[in-house]
């Protein structure tokens, strides 16, 4: 009788306390691409891996031994680097020699398994590339979910996709097959991921897609001429002056991608009337509005597909869709300070326009944490104040060599090095070895 | 009349000295100040009922029906405020501690009331029914210094008032409440340096309004029902101030000569015109009092209709893209008190007492602004007499439990605020 009534105490126990037993952050293991990987300002490099959002969950979580494959400065490819600010920014690598990997020696798989530019399948089935952060993480030890699984994990986190719809807004082309994994692909591969990963018996969390088409790298050069000292329209006659795309004056509505910034300084988009050249910028730095309409379909659909497969096997799921979208149509309050996705100044975005800085990271760490914790986790948030600046010494202005941008035309400069050595992280798919 | 005459003159020259020194202390009911006279904070404020000397004027107007010949009281309190702050993850962290600098505040009051008939008291008071200074240590570094700095909410009450007895023991009292204030407020503009992508300080800007004038009213009862046992009510009505201002917006140098020169570009300069207003809530109290011997004891209850503060709004007239509108969402919030008084003699009395003053503000808006929490008030008094002239003296000790955000600050401003409060009334009175 007696032993009977402590079966059921404990079961009540066990009921009571599933939460803190999904959370175990004895070995935490995390699969994605390079927002998880901690890629920064174009750059994977250990000043910021050491700030990922796995390594600062791990942190938080008080996890000893979280590894990651740590590249020493200033980087592979070498860290972009706002150069100087007037007239224009102009933004280029630190350096024109990289850093070198100082962990690959380890003799078991990375916890932090993410690497820059892969995709689902890459995730599910890459092992090689030929020289690539795939040889550089991987380290011939297997696929990324094979070697999450190989560590016998107890927590992970699963952050991948977001190559699968990236490359389409960095190459300004929407090809499904080419720059856009198909949908029904992708989530054939995603459920092949959770059912691997959930066998090993893990507490699981997931993060799904955020709209790739409210990035600073499309959103920050308008379709029309500006002022490069206040951003405000170039009116002739009252009128905007809109940029020559590839099939003639870009409608309002079209996004032009940072890339464009190398053309417009030499004229290319800008009209005769204006002292252009009268030549169309090409296809690749513009996302017209069909193009943009595919990439959020694909967005769309993949996070379903994300939601659906993760609601079935019980793991909560973080929208960073909405939070970031909310970012980017109201800012985001700290303290009385409002973080925006705008770039170089908005906070949030790191120097590609793509990837989150340390700030950035921080703040969707939290969102992690909120989310773990709402799953029987009880994780302390980073503590913001060291992030920002505003609660330690370590503010204070980097001096920099000065290069004054050469055009009148461009809000800032993105070197031609920097946009050659952002697209390597975003290999077209078809082109893959 | 000639008397009437100077007694306004004497009670201009109090206003024009006292306009300039009225700031009060925050952290009470919203910023609501109840130290408006020395025996009545001797009661703890629980002082409707009886309204037994010319503060009266505040605390229920009826009163004054009661008072005989003409009587001065006029006095000071110096309050002592203290506030700390621990802050919470994610910001501004765990690690960070915060003080407040209020520094030592001295709201003055004046009251003098004068017979007129029979049936007939007049009166004139001023007095600092609201007021609020914020102020935290380390401008420069204070963890919370871009929601604000430094606040000051400034102001007084003239408060002409008649009582009129409508028989021996029950007399109705009215005021004209003419509420002068102005606010000051100071604050840091962050920005993303975006050579090192770190906040730093990219401007001050401080906002100071005029002087407004807004009116109100105030009606007061109270009945002597026995010879033991008495009752008063007063209700104070709400009164709008609207101000205009100017924002002044100071650079600070970065150290950076590019990052200036965009930060010149982008900022407001110099001084930009502002509207703002407040509403200050209406006041109901109610109290018991009953003597027995040597022994007078009161009980009070005070209602403040804090829910008509739903929100600062600062209007920028030339820029409405600076507008801003804070969100307070207050509660109408209720104070209990109760006042015990042992007479010694014809000369002497001592006083204590205890109050409970509610919180209108929710979590959210618990701020660097208004750290606003409970009190527990306890107070200890005396009075001295001599002829026609008499002094009192109260201590206040205020204690608030630790306010917390609950990590639901709507500025994401999150941790606890420990406030507590020394205040020291001393009056002077005098019948001629």
């Amino acid at each position: 009788m007696r032993t009977r009534l402590l079966a059921v105490l404990a079961l009540l126990a066990a009921a009571a306390l599933p939460a803190s037993a999904q959370t175990n952050f004895t070995t935490y293991v995390t699969v994605g691409d390079s927002l998880a990987a901690g890629f920064e300002s174009n750059s994977l490099v250990e000043t910021h891996q050491n700030r990922s959002v796995p390594a600062l969950i791990a942190r938080q979580a008080g996890v000893q031994g979280f590894q990651q494959p740590l590249i020493s400065e200033p980087g592979i490819p070498p860290e972009l680097t706002l150069v100087s600010l007037v007239p224009a920014p102009v933004l280029a690598p630190k350096s024109s020699t990289s850093g070198a990997p100082k962990n690959l020696a380890l003799a078991r798989p990375y916890n932090n398994l993410a690497v820059p530019g892969a995709t689902s399948i890459d995730a599910l089935t890459r092992t090689t590339d030929g020289g690539g952060f795939h040889d550089l993480i991987l380290r011939g030890l297997g696929t990324q979910v094979q070697q999450a699984v190989a560590l016998r994990p107890t927590t992970i986190t699963i952050w991948i996709g977001n190559n699968d719809v990236l490359g389409a807004a960095v190459r300004g082309r929407a090809v499904d097959g080419v720059t856009l994994t198909p949908t029904d692909i992708f989530r054939s591969v995603y459920l092949q991921i959770v059912t691997a990963l959930k066998s090993t018996g893990a507490f699981i969390v997931a993060a799904n897609l955020p709209d790739v088409t409210t990035i600073p790298y499309v959103t920050t050069i308008k379709p029309y001429l500006t002022n490069p000292a206040t951003g405000a329209p170039v009116l002739v006659g009252g009128n905007q002056i809109p940029l020559l795309g590839p099939v003639g004056p870009l409608p309002s509505n079209a996004l032009v991608t940072i890339a464009a910034s190398t053309l417009l300084a030499q004229g290319i988009g800008i009209p005769t009337i204006v002292g252009g050249t009268g030549v169309p910028l090409p296809d690749e730095v513009v996302l017209d509005p069909s193009e943009q309409a595919i990439i959020r379909d694909h967005v769309n659909v993949n996070n379903k597909s994300i939601q659906d497969i993760c609601g079935a096997a019980n793991i909560p799921v973080l929208d960073l869709r909405t939070i970031l979208n909310d970012v980017a149509t109201n800012g985001r309050n700290v303290g009385g300070i409002t973080l925006t996705s705008s770039f170089l100044s908005g906070g949030i975005f790191s120097y590609d326009g793509v990837h989150p800085n340390d700030i950035g990271n921080a703040v969707v760490a939290n969102e992690f944490i909120n989310l773990i914790n709402a799953h029987g986790g009880s994780l302390p948030p980073v503590d913001l104040g060291p992030v920002l600046g505003v609660t330690s010494a370590e503010a204070g202005v980097r001096a920099s060599a000065l290069r004054p941008s050469s055009s009148r035309w461009v809000p800032f400069e993105f070197s031609a090095e920097a946009y050659a050595d952002l697209l390597a992280v975003f290999p077209r798919l078809d082109g893959r070895p | 009349m000639p008397m009437f005459r100077r007694a306004r003159a004497a009670a201009l020259a109090v206003l024009a000295g006292a306009g300039a020194l009225a700031p009060a202390p925050a952290r009470a009911a919203g910023f609501a100040i109840f130290e408006q006279g020395a025996k009545g904070m001797g009661f703890a404020g629980a002082f409707t009922a009886q309204a037994s000397d010319p503060s009266a004027i505040f605390h229920n107007a009826a009163g004054i029906a009661f008072l005989k010949g003409k009587q001065v009281y006029i006095g000071g309190t110096l309050i002592q405020p203290s506030t700390t702050f621990t802050g919470a993850d994610p910001f501004p962290g765990a690690s960070v501690t915060e003080k407040g600098d209020v520094g030592l505040l001295v709201p003055p009051a004046a009251y003098y009331t004068q017979r007129f008939s029979e049936r007939v008291v007049f009166g004139i008071g001023l007095h600092t029914p609201f007021g609020l200074t914020t102020s935290w240590a380390n401008p420069d570094t204070y963890s919370g210094r871009f929601l604000s700095q430094k606040a000051e909410l400034r102001g007084f009450s003239l408060n002409p008032t008649v009582g009129y007895k409508l028989a021996d023991r029950l007399a109705l009292g009215v005021g004209l409440d003419v509420r002068f204030s102005s606010v000051k407020l100071q604050r840091r503009v962050p920005v993303v340096n975006p050579f090192t992508q770190k906040v730093i300080d990219a401007a001050t800007v401080d906002l100071e309004s005029n002087t407004d004038v807004g009116y109100g009213f105030n009606v007061g009862m109270l009945a002597k029902i026995s010879e033991s046992l008495s009752a008063g009510a007063q209700y104070r009505h709400k009164v709008k101030n609207n101000y205009d201002g100017s924002a002044t917006f100071t650079q600070l140098p970065t150290g950076n000569a590019q990052l200036d020169a965009r930060l010149t570009a982008g900022l407001p300069q110099g001084s930009q015109p502002v509207t703002t207003g407040i509403e200050f809530p209406a006041l109901f109290s109610g109290g018991v009092a009953w003597t027995a011997g040597d022994w007078t004891f009161e009980g009070d209850i005070d209602w403040y209709q804090w829910s008509t503060f739903r929100q600062l709004t600062i209007v920028f007239t030339e820029r409405p893209d600076l507008s801003e509108n804070i969100v307070e969402d207050y509660k109408n919030s209720w104070q209990y008190r109760l006042g015990l008084e042992r007479r010694i003699g014809e000369r002497y009395a001592v006083r204590g007492g205890y109050f409970f003053d509610q919180s209108p503000a929710p979590d959210p808006s618990v701020s660097p602004l208004l750290p606003d929490a409970e009190r527990n008030g306890f107070a200890l008094g005396g009075s001295w007499k001599s002829g026609a002239f008499h002094a009192d003296a109260a201590l206040w000790y205020l204690l608030s439990p630790e306010r917390s955000t609950n990590g639901v600050n709507r500025d994401d401003y999150n941790g606890s605020y420990k406030n507590h409060a020394v205040t020291l009334g001393i009056f002077l009175g005098f019948s001629f």
